[in-house]
């Protein structure tokens, strides 16, 4: 089972990611701790819990979820490929212009060395294969303990708070 | 020049720190090298064709004896002895080995520098004028700006994995002397009737396979919200920028595409969101970073009998004169000079420089010049502040030290990628073209009556040398496996900017040095009294040079 990780903690991530072709058409269909594409979620969101997510392709446009981010736990951002930064953005956004509270899920190809930079841009969840080294990639939470910029982690930018 | 405080030396601390982590994972096998990749680019780490090669920043091109004095050391025990001075005004190493990156990178890190983002599709290092600060014709010092820029831009959380890299220049002077119309954005400071300080913005300029000079997208913007329309800018760029094609990735391609206006919208659109945020600057830090760039301690100097000695030793010797001429440029200040120390003698390949030399510029800009000096775009030297009645003395050192090349500015004071020797992109060489160039046009009376000329060399279409603003660029081609070079005419990279034009089919390595001494004689020819190269070349036209280079050529 993959792992679903935060900054000191960890648990076996029981989330399944329901695939854009996979077949829906029923809320029925959907057992609880299901992720669905952004389509799906939309047409569906009248119907769905805050026991269901939703998951974003890194060219997905968030606005498109403002009206339904009230009823959302969890928003996953899915990495095709880990040099791809838009959910960098996508992040920031959803935290910073919609004041999003729920949980910012990391899924996909993502690397350990991004997850610094990820935790400031609003992510709090990290999905990765469980033979991962624990250890290790708490370490890179913590890669840095002073930034320059304000970001969702510090609201004031260095220079705000120098003495 | 900037001082690192305990916050500034705890994050680059803290680099150095993570990327000996991830370099023992990447050596213990636990990071792909397609994992490891932008990481070390990150750090300024490329594999090149022979070795590893290290870029160190080199913010806007300020270093001080200190740092100057580690990179001697540095070179000497990592490297062969040598480093480069690149056209970003950055340095680089290139023969250090890969796991001695994180031990240099902690050396850089005791004298506040480092290699962080001088490569990578990341915000590099920021660049602006040499003589920022000094310049006669300065509206504002643009220096505080670009380190509060490069403060905002370093290890930025969403600006790390960008479509590609993205550079930016700032200019505070009347002339332009940082090519930001060259770059992902300008940044021109200006001054409005009030006196308020603000930016004009460019976005979209470039060179590399499709030249493009910047658009404006904003005519001024108030000089505390330059973060937040920088971060609007970039989030647009990040978000919308192509990523399916690395060669339609930068920036200038989304502005083509959307329309400079449609552009413009969204990032405003972008930044009324975010301009009342916490990033918006406050008078406090912007004079905080002012208060580490104010005027160095000038001795009140009787400026006239010192100009009018000076004017006495330009008479006694003529190779003084032509130096201060050519190597010499104004300053703000009564009784003092800027003093370029010129990089590209005949015979080493430009920007290269060796340990024992740059020992000798840390000792040489501690008697003369505060113990500072900047690096240009044009990889010379600059010797900011310094006594006119100390310019002979200097120039004694500089050519005692081999610095003293009377050539700044003049065609053979060329801009040159290290092309074929060093780049594994390269199509061709291009050190060995610059060589041959210096030995063609090794006669100084010639080269000063040719005045400015700005020649400009790539070993590839990614364009380091710049060879699309050079007034004479020449290009790298591959033609059926072998090395051939595409000359172009007309460019320009200050104000009036312009793009060079294809003067037609390419040279072989043999026959470069002769075309360009036919397209020089050509000017020489066609010049109405006391007209630039440039002044020609837009009067008489492309063909007319044409005519003569395919002449002689067949
Ligand atoms: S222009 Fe080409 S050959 Fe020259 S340094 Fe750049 S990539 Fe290498």
């Amino acid at each position: 089972m993959p792992l679903l990780v935060k900054p000191g903690a960890s648990e076996v991530d029981n989330w399944r990611v329901i695939d854009t072709g996979e077949e829906i058409s029923t809320v029925s269909d959907i057992p609880e701790h299901c992720l669905l594409p952004l389509e799906k979620y939309i047409e569906l969101a009248p119907e769905l819990t805050d026991k269901h997510g939703v998951w974003l392709t890194s060219d997905a446009d968030i606005e498109i979820l403002a009206s339904h981010l009230s009823n959302l736990a969890v928003i996953a951002c899915k990495f095709d490929t880990f040099v791809d930064g838009r959910s960098f953005s996508q992040a920031r956004m959803l935290r910073e212009h919609y004041d999003f509270n729920g949980e910012i899920r990391a899924i996909g190809s993502f690397i350990q060395d991004q997850l610094f930079y990820l935790l400031r841009c609003g992510f709090s969840q990290f999905s990765v294969a469980d033979d991962v080294d624990l250890e290790s990639m708490q370490e890179s939470f913590a890669d840095f303990t002073e930034t320059y910029q304000a970001a969702c982690d510090i609201s004031q930018p260095l220079f705000r708070r120098r003495a | 020049m900037y001082v690192y405080d305990e916050h500034d030396h705890k994050i680059i601390q803290e680099r150095v720190a993570q990327f000996s982590r991830q370099t023992e994972r990447y050596l213990a096998g636990k990071l792909k090298d397609e994992e490891f990749l932008p990481l070390r680019l990150q750090n300024g780490l490329y594999v090149q064709r022979l070795a590893p090669m290290l870029r160190i920043a080199v913010p806007y091109g300020m270093l001080n004896a200190r740092q100057l004095r580690k990179l001697a050391h540095i070179t000497r025990v990592y490297d062969k002895g040598y480093c480069h001075f690149t056209t970003r005004q950055n340095i680089q190493l290139n023969w250090p080995a890969l796991e001695q990156v994180p031990n240099i990178l902690a050396e850089l890190a005791e004298v506040e520098m480092h290699a962080i983002q001088t490569s990578g599709n990341c915000i590099r290092n920021v660049t602006t004028d040499q003589f920022a600060g000094v310049a006669v014709d300065e509206i504002i010092d643009p220096r505080p700006y670009c380190e509060i820029i490069r403060q905002w831009s370093t290890f930025h959380p969403e600006f790390a994995f960008l479509p590609r890299k993205f550079k930016i220049a700032v200019s505070g002077s009347v002339e332009d002397r940082a090519a930001i119309h060259f770059h992902d954005i300008g940044l021109q400071l200006v001054q409005s009737e009030k006196g308020e300080v603000g930016f004009k913005v460019l976005v979209g300029g470039g060179l590399g396979r499709t030249p493009v000079i910047a658009s404006t997208v904003r005519e001024y913007l108030p000089e505390q919200d330059i973060l937040t329309y920088l971060e609007a800018i970039l989030r647009v760029y990040n978000l919308h920028g192509r990523r399916d094609n690395k060669y339609k990735a930068r920036i200038k391609i989304l502005v083509k595409s959307m329309g400079v206006e449609a552009f413009s919208n969204a990032v405003e659109r972008e930044w009324e969101k975010l301009r009342d945020t916490q990033m918006l600057l406050t008078d406090k830090e912007i004079n905080r970073a002012k208060s580490f760039f104010t005027s160095p301690e000038y001795e009140d100097i009787d400026a006239e009998s010192a100009d009018q000695q000076l004017q006495q030793q330009a008479a006694e010797d003529k190779a003084f004169s032509h130096w201060l001429d050519r190597n010499v440029s104004g300053h703000c200040q009564p009784g003092y000079r800027a003093v370029n120390l010129s990089l590209k003698p005949v015979g080493v390949p430009p920007g290269d420089v060796s340990d024992i030399q740059l020992e000798k510029i840390a000792d040489l800009c501690e008697r003369f010049s505060f113990g500072e000096v900047r690096s240009t775009h044009e990889q010379n030297i600059v010797l900011a502040d310094v006594k006119t009645d100390q310019l002979k003395e200097l120039w004694l050192e500089l050519r005692a030290a081999g610095f003293a090349t009377p050539n700044i500015g003049t065609l053979t004071d060329m801009i040159c990628c290290p092309g074929g020797d060093y780049c594994s992109l390269a199509n061709a060489k291009s050190i060995p073209i610059a060589e041959a160039i210096q030995r063609e046009f090794d006669n100084l009376d010639y080269l000063y009556d040719l005045g400015n000329l700005d020649l400009n060399i790539s070993g590839c279409m990614n364009a380091c040398g710049h060879h699309h603003v050079g007034h004479i660029g020449i290009l790298g081609v591959d033609k059926r496996g072998e090395e051939f070079y595409q000359i172009q005419l007309g460019g320009n990279q200050h104000n009036d900017a312009r793009l060079a034009k294809v003067l037609g089919p390419a040279f072989s390595r043999d026959e470069v040095a002769d075309v360009i001494r036919t397209i020089v004689e050509n000017y020489v020819d066609q010049r109405i009294e006391g007209e630039s190269f440039l002044e020609t070349y837009t009067r008489v036209g492309i063909d007319s040079f044409k005519e003569k280079v395919y002449a002689t050529a067949s």
